[in-house]
């Protein structure tokens, strides 16, 4: 195998390992929330404490490498409290216990959003990052995990900040709090689908401009949906309708007129 | 000492495993076997007889310092170099590590990019050493 095709195929499988950390980072960040929720309620028994720190210690040291270096700061700040209170053979003071409270909310917030680009494990992924798209916001929804850190991971190269939703709700949500410049959006999804998402976002004044991208494995007797393509880029204004499995290319392209508008 | 060829990678955190054996393997081209406890890592250490191991420092139930303690009792390895991998970059930890009978260390987080020539390179200088 030649050097370039290795190169690219190694990137291939750190993408997929990227995406397989993010899948279970939140899981993780739930098992220590319920950890801590334990020694809230009974109080910090020694075990609780070297549960709290096995799994602080497991984020801390992998966070960063999976470009997540704001999970690795907060949870180096709760292994060495733990630690701590461990090597004294003590329980957490209230201090502490109000920081550590504090920490656990903002790894959840920082696996939300998106992962800096400096430490990130594809910052070298052969994509040349573009000065026009510094700054700009992209807005993921898509109820697909994989699907939403595969996107993320493809953008960020290009110097996009990315930020996700799991749902409809969520997206609306997202897109009023954070202004997105562009929103890429799956069709099938739990509770508010994509397209009562777009509807309720060109409903609303402060949204309504937001360009939007959508992507969506959704056929019609196995051919193109082009009822449901009208529905999104006619009467809700959508700026492309995209089939799944993804072409890049063709998002990319898609979110290049987005940019040059 | 010859080419470095084989390795044993022992390390508790799944995401970590996996990614540093992809590593090494397709970047570094090196044989690697990959362990997720010590205890693993004994059986493993006699049938693969490894030209390098890399044990992770803090895992539960058995530590990179007690595996290297289990793996130096098997023939193949009583003698096989070692690195440790760990996040606390403390001189005196460092050093505890080192006097353990470790040629080198790792810190994690470490950057993806450059593990395999870290590896090599560390290897390099042991053999020049030896």
């Amino acid at each position: 195998m030649q050097y370039d095709q290795m190169t690219q195929d190694v990137k291939q499988q750190m993408m997929a390992l990227q995406a397989n950390y993010e899948n279970g980072l939140l899981g993780k960040i739930d098992s220590l929330e319920e950890a801590w929720c334990a020694i809230l309620l009974s109080g910090s028994t020694p075990e609780a404490m070297r549960d709290i720190h096995r799994i602080s210690h497991s984020l801390a040291g992998s966070g960063k490498m999976f470009g997540y270096p704001g999970i690795s700061t907060s949870a180096q700040a709760i292994e060495r409290i733990l630690e701590q209170a461990l090597a004294d053979n003590s329980s957490i003071s209230d201090t502490d216990a109000k920081k550590v409270s504090n920490l656990i909310q903002h790894l959840r917030q920082v696996a939300l959003d998106e992962p800096t680009h400096d430490v990130s494990v594809v910052e070298n992924s052969g994509a040349d990052p573009d000065a026009s798209y510094q700054g700009r916001t992209v807005l993921v929804v898509d109820d697909d995990p994989n699907m939403r850190s595969l996107v993320k991971i493809r953008l960020q190269a290009f110097g996009l900040k990315v930020i996700s939703a799991f749902d409809g709700e969520e997206g609306y949500a997202r897109a009023l709090a954070e202004n997105p410049d562009l929103i890429i959006t799956d069709h099938v999804m739990p509770g508010t689908t994509g397209i009562d998402m777009v509807a309720k976002i060109r409903r609303n004044q402060l949204t309504q401009d937001i360009p939007i991208i959508v992507m969506t494995a959704q056929k019609f007797d196995g051919e193109r949906n082009y009822a449901l393509e009208r529905d999104y880029t006619g009467r809700c204004g959508a700026l492309a309708y995209l089939e799944k499995p993804l072409v890049f290319e063709d998002l990319l392209q898609q979110i290049k007129r987005v940019i040059s508008l | 000492m010859g080419a470095l060829k084989k390795i044993l990678h022992v390390e508790d955190e799944d995401d970590i495993r996996l990614l540093t054996k992809m590593i090494l393997e397709s970047i570094g081209g090196y044989d690697v076997e990959s362990c997720a406890s010590g205890q693993a890592a004994i059986e493993t250490s006699r049938k693969f007889s490894p030209d390098l191991l890399i044990l992770d420092v803090m895992m539960p139930e058995m530590d990179g310092p007690m595996t290297l303690e289990a793996i130096r009792q098997t023939p193949e390895c009583a003698a096989t170099p070692v690195i440790f991998m760990t996040a606390k970059t403390q001189d005196e930890e460092v050093q505890r590590l080192l006097n353990l009978g470790a040629i080198d260390i790792i810190t994690k987080p470490f950057d993806p990019q450059t593990l395999s020539n870290q590896i090599q390179a560390k290897w390099n200088r042991f053999c020049d050493a030896v």
